[in-house]
């Protein structure tokens, strides 16, 4: 699944690592979202959005 | 879709048949010294075997992520599972190398490796510690872990089950009709581990 998770790292000037941190997962977990080789829980998603302050389908795109 | 990385697959499939050569060399060498080899040729092998297997295992952890360099953060769930996986390893090492030294030392020292009998309170007291180890590590890891590295070793798991679920009637099979020597469970083992140890490290990602 599609997700601008890098960008919203990147603007916050974020590591992949700092950004586990925040959410309570490795390292690992993080890249593998990003590139989208793993989907998110609903639990981990809604997590995601608190922590941007947006809603899962401003940072998750399920059409492609 | 998800994307292959060849050249990480193709790494971790050599650990993994490295492993097995470094397992088979051991149980060869056990079988020479059944044999009547000199000592000092068994154990000579034995212990480049047990090397090769310590560094393999090595770089396998190193992959995994367990070791190395800490300068980046790391969240308190993966910290966890690291610990339980340490723990395991450390029993594991208690275990084996307690093991090892149970058995009769003409045998190169490596009872770990071999079918030869050992003295049933050793039997007794590596299986307990080898069953509650496991038991435990393996539930506190699963509530530790993240989901993705939960999805990773499930995936791991998966794949070592259809290895099992392959092999194990195809030996059977092939030693009935003397194709192949009998089986060996520990062998078995040896493979299955291999296989979710694989699959786990290469679903885990970098």
């Amino acid at each position: 699944m599609k997700n601008r998770l890098k960008v919203l790292r990147a603007e916050r000037d974020w590591s992949q690592a700092e950004l586990a941190v925040h959410l309570d997962v490795s390292r690992q977990a993080v890249n593998a979202i990003e590139t989208g080789k793993h989907d998110p829980s609903l639990p981990l998603a809604f997590k995601l959005a608190r922590l941007f302050d947006l809603s899962i389908e401003e940072i998750f795109d399920d059409q492609n | 879709m998800t994307k292959i990385d060849h050249t990480r697959a193709l790494k971790i499939a050599l650990c993994a048949i490295l492993y097995l050569l470094a397992f088979g060399i051991m149980i060869a060498s056990q079988n020479g010294a059944l044999e009547g080899y000199g000592d000092g040729t068994v154990l000579a092998a034995v212990l480049t075997a047990a090397v090769t297997i310590v560094v393999i295992t090595f770089l396998w952890i190193k992959a995994l992520g367990i070791v190395g360099p800490q300068e980046e953060p790391v969240s308190q769930s993966t910290q966890k599972s690291r610990n339980v996986l340490l723990f395991a390893a450390i029993i594991g090492g208690v275990i084996g190398f307690g093991f090892a030294l149970s058995g009769d030392l003409r045998d190169g020292g490596a009872a770990l490796f071999s079918n030869n009998p050992i003295a049933p309170i050793a039997a007794i007291a590596f299986g307990a510690l080898f069953v509650l180890a496991s038991i435990w590590s393996s539930i506190r890891w699963h509530r530790a872990a993240d989901e993705h590295e939960r999805a990773a070793a499930n995936s791991g798991a998966y794949a070592g089950m259809l290895a099992y679920v392959v092999l194990t009637p195809l030996w059977w099979l092939g030693a009935r009709a003397s194709l192949v020597p009998p089986q060996d469970p520990m062998i078995v083992f040896a493979i299955v581990l291999a296989v979710y140890a694989a699959v786990w490290t290469y679903q885990r990602g970098d």
